[in-house]
């Protein structure tokens, strides 16, 4: 069974090729321009994992995840543009899988989720 | 009226008027026994002396009973106290009637007949006229006690005083045989001895009534006075009997009047010579301690007043010299003064009532209220007050002021120079706050279209493409490359410039870390057609750093040996142990550095003149490694043989509890790249 993967990511672009990558891959996916809509998604979509940006309009992409995985449980992997030491020690409480500084690699992020999938 | 407190007093001395009247009653008791039992030594003691009539007797039990009632319920017992003492009296006045007119009121045989030709009697069973006189005193005394006032205290003491003095001199008559002193007229009975020692009972008795109040106070109180009076009254009481009693006796061995009064007087300036002496050297003693403590309240720095606490108004009968020099009054123009005439503030004030309603209840307090010179310039006056009993019918209440203006205004400061630090503190942390969220801002606004391109990029390569597509994906994959790295420098020479690079220190292993990355250094090497070799360290090391910014650190490094390697070169990285750490050394066998280059390699935006033009860069990788080093608390050392030789970059960092710290430590500021933030 083919993995779901919930992408979380304000910039329309890098949401669009990151979407395309990852279906190109074999991942099922689904995509939110900001919080309110990947949380209001989560449940029917029901991922297998969440790839999130930390800084979206209104609600914070770590509070994102900790809404999400409240009710999943799921991992989540963090990507940002931003210093990836505030970001950790911001989510020490939550099940972050992979932690990824932009621009993003895709290899590095192909091999988090082949990981995860090695896991499940 | 101020709640006084009460001089400790010995218990003894409440019970001196319950025994005597106890004793005085037992006296009268005894007599009656006598009479009507017919025992003679209860009636006369010996045959010798005078019997007590059984009148007097009853007028004594009278009165032992009244001066019991009177210890035993001061508030209590008014109108049996008034039956006893009316018939005392009766009994008294009657017979000095009939003694001053000469009649016989048939009082006198009563209660006994009297035998005819009874011994020192003046008229059948008439008592003395000194044991009458003695019972209208004592009657009075106890009446006048009862008026509770001072003025009646002191009546009572004297008549009191009186009636010891009568029995004292008849009781001195018959120690030293001398029957005038017991039988002063012919026409009137003798005193007799019974009669004599219940009078000092009673007024024994009497005086020690209040001994809250007055000279029994004094005397048994524990102070100085006390002290001395305690030894001092026996003394007065005893030296002139002995005297007496030895003047007696020498009268009687020598048989003239004039030796025996030498002697007595001889004895008694001795004695009184050696009292005064003894009572002089502890006056002085006790003047010495008065003095000092009068010095001591004279010179101390604070105020002092004190002031009369039972007067209306609580006048002032005594200030300091500083007490002066701090309100400006003289010691004339304060005395009289109310205690709190210096108290400038309103009555609303909280701390003018709490002193108001200290001074009303007469407990101890310390107020800080406004106060006024004589010149009317107000200063801020903390006032300590106690109320310290004195003697038996006054409180005192004793204020020390002190000048705290001075201790306001620099309270005052402090807490102003606190505000300012304070603003000053958070100034700085909404500069702080705005400088972050401005790099927050400019680091996601620079890296974020870098993300989408490279993302899209990596959708094209997919492909299919053809050779020309493919050549470009591969430039600007790595012209996106390089861009990526000098946005990553730049903000990284911003933040050394405006503060440093936050180092978020983990207990990590080195060699885990150095491994991770490993691989794609071989890969680049690879590319370079550069050799590559990594010498681990013999022994495992963990350090206390920011995997990301070492890693970061070995990236510059490692890059710029790359970048200045030429072709079938060779790059290696050393860890090597030290006494205290790591050393990582960056070798490479490059177009080196001259002595000159050397001193120079760390400033930021320098690049060697050698390859200048050969290679992208800012020039601000070796700074920026540097900076990062140095914020964990290591150093990064640069050496070479000089041009053409290679050179070696070498990054010592101590071991995890050398560098051990709570606090987030930043990447210092480096001056040198300044105006990039």
């Amino acid at each position: 069974m083919s993995q779901r993967v919930l992408l979380v990511e304000d910039d329309g672009d890098a949401r669009d090729a990151l979407a395309l990558l990852l279906s190109s891959q074999g991942y099922v996916l689904e995509t939110a321009p900001d919080g309110d809509t990947a949380i209001s998604k989560a449940p029917q979509f029901r991922p297998d994992v969440l790839i999130c940006d930390w800084r979206l309009p209104g609600i914070d992409g770590v509070d994102v995840a900790r809404i999400i995985q409240s009710g999943s449980g799921i991992p989540v992997i963090f990507l940002t543009a931003h210093s990836l030491p505030d970001l950790r020690s911001r989510t020490k409480d939550l099940r972050v899988h992979a932690y990824l500084a932009k621009p993003i690699d895709v290899v590095k992020l192909q091999s988090a989720l082949a990981s995860l999938l090695s896991y499940a | 009226m101020i709640e006084r407190p009460r001089l400790q007093l010995p218990a003894w001395i409440r019970r001196v008027p319950l025994i005597a009247g106890a004793c005085v009653c037992a006296i009268g008791i005894a007599v009656l026994i006598g009479w009507f039992q017919d025992v003679e030594i209860l009636r006369s003691i010996s045959p010798r002396f005078v019997s007590m009539k059984a009148n007097a007797a009853v007028a004594l039990v009278c009165l032992g009973a009244s001066l019991l009632l009177a210890a035993a319920r001061p508030r209590g017992g008014g109108f049996a106290r008034s039956l006893l003492e009316a018939v005392a009296f009766a009994i008294g006045i009657a017979t000095l009637v009939e003694y001053a007119v000469g009649i016989d009121l048939g009082i006198d045989q009563l209660l006994v007949t009297a035998r005819p030709n009874e011994f020192q009697t003046a008229s059948p069973g008439r008592m003395s006229a000194l044991t009458a006189t003695c019972f209208v005193l004592a009657t009075c005394a106890l009446f006048a006690e009862r008026v509770a006032t001072a003025r009646g205290r002191t009546v009572a003491r004297v008549l009191a005083t009186c009636v010891g003095i009568i029995g004292l001199i008849a009781l001195l008559g018959y120690l030293y045989g001398a029957p005038l002193l017991y039988r002063p007229f012919a026409a009137s009975s003798a005193i007799s001895v019974h009669a004599a020692i219940a009078s000092l009972l009673l007024a024994a008795g009497i005086v020690a009534l209040h001994p809250q109040y007055g000279l029994p106070s004094i005397a048994t109180g524990h102070t100085l006075v006390g002290t001395h009076v305690r030894w001092l009254f026996p003394a007065a009481v005893l030296i002139p009997l002995l005297i007496g009693a030895l003047a007696v006796q020498a009268y009687q061995m020598f048989g003239v009047a004039r030796v025996a009064i030498a002697i007595a007087a001889a004895g008694t300036t001795i004695a009184i010579g050696l009292v005064i002496a003894f009572a002089a050297m502890s006056l002085r003693r006790m003047e010495d301690r008065l003095e000092l403590s009068d010095r001591a309240l004279a010179t101390t720095k604070q105020g002092v007043l004190i002031a009369d606490g039972d007067e209306p108004g609580r006048p002032i009968v005594y200030v300091n010299d500083a007490f002066t020099q701090l309100t400006g009054y003289s010691h004339r123009e304060a005395l009289g003064k109310r205690f709190d005439f210096l108290v400038s503030s309103t009555p609303d004030d909280p701390a003018a009532q709490q002193l108001a309603s200290a001074l009303s209840l007469g407990s101890n307090v310390t107020v800080t209220v406004p106060s006024k010179r004589r010149d009317g310039t107000v200063f801020s006056g903390r006032l300590s007050i106690s109320v310290v009993p004195s003697n038996d019918e006054a409180v005192n209440i004793v204020g020390v002021l002190e000048d705290v203006t001075a201790d306001q205004l620099a309270a005052m400061a402090r807490l102003q120079l606190l505000a300012e630090a304070s603003q000053a503190r958070k100034d700085a942390e909404s500069a702080n706050q705005v400088k972050d969220v401005f790099f927050a801002t400019i680091t996601h606004e620079l890296r974020s279209p870098l993300n989408a391109c490279t993302m899209w990029l990596d959708v094209l390569a997919l492909g299919p493409l053809s050779e020309k597509s493919t050549k470009a994906v591969d430039a600007i994959k790595r012209n996106l490359k390089i861009q990526t790295r000098l946005v990553n420098d730049l903000i990284d020479a911003a933040k050394i410039s405006s503060g440093g690079i936050e180092i978020h220190r983990e207990p990590h292993e080195l060699a885990k870390l150095i491994a991770s990355n490993a691989e794609t250094w071989q890969l680049t090497a690879a590319a370079r057609n550069v050799r590559f070799a990594y010498h681990p360290a013999e022994r495992r090391h963990v350090l206390e750093v920011d995997p990301e910014r070492l890693t970061q650190v070995l990236n510059n490094l490692i890059e710029n040996a790359f970048a200045n390697t030429p072709p079938n070169g060779r790059v290696e990285l050393t860890v090597k142990s030290t006494d205290d750490g790591v050393a990582i050394e960056v070798e490479d066998t490059g177009t080196g550095l001259s002595a000159e280059d050397l001193q120079r390699v760390f400033t930021p935006f320098w690049r060697a003149q050698s390859t200048k033009h050969s290679h992208k860069g800012l020039g601000l990788g070796l700074a920026i490694a540097e900076n990062l080093v140095k914020g964990h608390g290591g150093t990064l050392g640069a050496r070479s043989e000089g041009p053409g030789k290679g050179c070696v970059f070498t990054v010592r960092l101590p071991n995890r509890q050398a560098a051990a710290t709570n606090e987030m430590p930043r990447a210092q500021t480096d001056p040198r790249i300044g105006g990039i933030g």
